[in-house]
């Protein structure tokens, strides 16, 4: 159906006339339109400023851009640049005292407020609801961050340290253990009876293990009886190694520790006056490390009792020291 | 513009970019495309970017996209804006926000985008002129008409209610 221009529908065609969206026998309607009505084409700075005019809601696009381009402050708010002033105020650029004046206006006619309820109607609202679905898949993941696939690299290989390590420790509990007393060559000042070969016992060198078996022990333990303490103290002189755990004391979880030396090493009472003689001892360590099972059993090969932290002890000559243990000992001098 | 940047602009534009992509190609697949390419190439570029610029980088890149993207053949485009069209089937219903979408999808393409650039994002009109190759008072111009043809979308279709 045809639809006839009139002052209602007027300004979809007069946009589409300057959009160029109008057939030939649209712009002449128009134009006939417009000769009917020719307040409706009077030039925007032509208009007569009588507020009861018709609303007009057209001017040529020249004077819009002059309009925004120059001084809004100077331009009454009238009929014809009512729908100007509305667009501007929906947009929030309109001055305070422009604001008054357009709001005056609107008052003056019902259908110039009409008019401003629907520009105020184009001002555009965000649907906050409307979200973008996977967002995190947009970021760029930060390195050293630990992915799902790293972490299961990781478990794995810690799998498979445990393995060796369970492995090795099978290989070394079949074995024979023993005991292995090295005496500390940067020990100055201290004659060890431990290191005289005519002991008999003990028959150190530098490059050579003195590596005495369990059974050593025990046929020292024969003449004297071992006494073993709860918290076993070591003297750091010494690196000892594994003893085995079913042999005496010790739990498989647990380090249990003590220090065993012949008599011969007990300093003498003339070694005991002087200070320099005096041995290093330190119970402290190992009794923290009895607090650490599992890290004990893990690294039981390797792991190093930090003795010797400046704490003295005396020795008396009638106290036996034995290790028990999983542990290897190894000799700490802080000179 | 490091790492943190970007993800953080990830955060706080994402949507926006996408409710934006959204209003112009009306297909929730196609907008999400099209967002996706806009952070690839701030990506690629960051190091040219200033973190404090992101925002109106990845407005200036979505608009060239989605002008392409209006570029390609229409029959591309027709097959997914019949499907998701917002014009009303029927008329004689009033829905207010259906009919400010209706005359939205009226405006073309330009007058849609600085209207949505300064509504929807508050952005200045110089700030979108930047963004959009236009003058500030172009902005202007569009951004009212773009009004003026909505309220007489409004008023047209009170006439026929």
């Amino acid at each position: 159906m045809k639809q006839v221009i009139n002052l209602a529908n007027f300004e979809a065609y007069y946009l589409d006339f300057y959009e160029g969206n109008l057939s030939e026998s649209q712009i002449q309607e128009l134009f006939s339109f417009l000769d009917e009505n020719p307040s409706l084409k009077t030039p925007f700075n032509l208009i007569d400023f009588h507020l009861d005019t018709e609303l007009t809601d057209h001017f040529p696009e020249y004077l819009i851009e002059d309009l925004y381009q120059f001084s809004i402050q100077d331009t009454p708010v009238c009929a014809s640049s009512l729908s100007f002033f509305q667009a501007a105020n929906t947009d929030g650029i309109l001055p305070p005292e422009k604001k008054k004046e357009l709001e005056l206006v609107e008052q003056s006619a019902e259908r110039y407020q009409k008019s401003g309820a629907l520009y105020g109607q184009t001002k555009l609202a965000p649907d906050f609801s409307v979200v973008f679905e996977g967002k995190n898949k947009l970021k760029q993941p930060y390195q050293g961050v630990f992915s799902i696939k790293r972490l299961i690299y990781a478990a794995a290989c810690i799998l498979v340290f445990f393995f060796f390590i369970n492995q090795n420790e099978q290989a070394t509990n079949t074995g024979s253990t023993t005991v292995s007393i090295k005496p500390n060559p940067n020990k100055k000042g201290v004659k060890s009876r431990a290191n005289d070969p005519a002991n008999g016992n003990y028959v150190p060198t530098d490059s050579v293990k003195y590596l005495p078996d369990f059974s050593t022990v025990k046929k020292q333990s024969q003449e004297k009886p071992l006494e073993i303490k709860e918290d076993a103290l070591i003297v750091d002189q010494f690196t000892i190694v594994p003893l085995p755990t079913d042999s005496l004391k010790a739990t498989p979880n647990t380090v249990d520790v003590a220090t065993v030396f012949p008599e011969e090493f007990i300093q003498t009472k003339e070694e005991e006056d002087r200070q320099d003689v005096t041995h290093n001892v330190a119970s402290t360590d190992i009794i923290e490390h009895k607090q650490f099972p599992l890290l004990s059993k893990l690294f039981n090969k390797y792991f190093h009792i930090n003795l010797g932290l400046g704490k003295k002890k005396r020795l008396h000559s009638d106290e036996y020291y034995l290790v028990i243990g999983t542990f290897e000992v190894s000799r700490n001098i802080s000179k | 513009m490091k790492r943190s940047d970007y993800n953080t602009a990830v955060d706080l534009y994402a949507d926006g970019l996408f409710r934006f992509a959204l209003k112009q190609v009306l297909d929730r697949a196609i907008a999400q495309d099209l967002v996706q390419d806009t952070f690839m190439k701030v990506w690629e570029k960051r190091e040219t970017i200033q973190a404090e610029k992101v925002k109106s980088y990845l407005f200036t890149t979505l608009y060239h996209l989605v002008v392409d993207w209006s570029k390609k053949p229409k029959s591309i485009q027709n097959s997914t804006l019949l499907a998701h069209s917002f014009i009303s089937k029927e008329p004689q219903v009033f829905d207010l926000q259906a009919t400010i979408e209706e005359a939205l999808q009226k405006l073309n393409q330009i007058q849609k985008t600085v209207l949505l650039l300064r509504d929807y994002e508050g952005y200045t009109y110089s700030e979108i002129g930047e963004m959009t190759g236009l003058t500030e008072t172009q902005v202007k111009v569009y951004i009212f008409r773009a009004r003026r043809q909505m309220k007489a979308y409004f008023v047209h279709l009170e006439n026929i209610v």
